[in-house]
């Protein structure tokens, strides 16, 4: 699948702040409910399983690739990006996440061709940098389209 | 030619975080000239899929949920998943025991 399918320009948005780490869980969520790519479920399993197993898709600091399992609620696979002006905890102990890429994956693999070019980002302090400090929605998205094509 | 090593990344669900973990530790191996091949999977399902491995390479938060499944292997844990310097740090010593490096 074509990066430009698995992310669509509407689901990137940039939001100032939220008061709370669920509902960062629940904005983060958002653009993929609202385009029927998973159920209103998925967040609330995302945030059950928080509570059980701590912030398991805080990857690294200002990265969380906020992500429940095919079961929880995904109708088809799908990314979304949040970007925060002022970051979240999302446990005492972890970062503070300005970077919310939300997954929404049908099984463990066939999303491995979007997966190198969030990792190839996520790997990358400097663009992570770069990409928060962006000011619209289209400059993100284009920055992860343009991190595709360097792939 | 040396045996490939074969590691497994784990996270919660098996599909998100220990992807991206399976791509940076990837690209730290292929850094240190050392030949491996990948997988994840989720914690649930450590002590089954471990025979299949070589070593664990896993986030700090699960330590001690892995160390209780008794696999045997060598495991790395991470404060962050995705930097490609403390997995290097980290997975180095371990590959010079396993006399990788």
């Amino acid at each position: 699948m074509q990066f430009s399918e698995m992310l669509k320009p509407e689901n990137v948005r940039i939001v100032q702040s939220i008061d709370t780490w669920q509902n960062a869980i629940r904005l983060a969520c958002a653009p993929l409910e609202e385009g029927g790519y998973v159920e209103p479920c998925y967040a609330d399993n995302i945030i059950a399983a928080t509570e059980k197993m701590g912030p398991y898709y805080v990857l690294t600091e200002d990265v969380a690739l906020v992500h429940g399992r095919p079961e929880d609620g995904v109708i088809k696979q799908q990314f979304a990006v949040t970007l925060l002006r002022e970051p979240i905890k999302f446990s005492e102990d972890s970062f503070e996440v300005r970077l919310l890429v939300t997954l929404a994956a049908q099984d463990a693999n066939s999303h491995i061709d979007a997966m190198r070019v969030l990792a190839g980002i996520f790997c990358d302090q400097d663009k992570i940098n770069e990409i928060v400090a962006l000011d619209t929605p289209q400059q993100v998205y284009d920055a992860f389209v343009a991190a595709a094509s360097e792939q | 030619m040396a045996k490939q090593l074969r590691i497994l990344t784990v996270c919660g669900n098996g599909l998100g975080s220990s992807f991206a973990c399976q791509m940076a530790v990837e690209g730290v191996l292929k850094g240190l000239g050392v030949d491996c091949k990948l997988d994840h999977d989720s914690v649930s399902s450590v002590a089954s899929a471990a025979r299949n491995f070589d070593m664990i390479v896993a986030a700090q938060n699960f330590q001690t949920q892995i160390e209780g499944a008794n696999t045997g292997l060598p495991c790395v844990f991470l404060k962050r998943l995705v930097d490609k310097k403390e997995i290097e740090e980290k997975i180095t010593p371990v590959l010079q025991e396993m006399g990788l490096l």
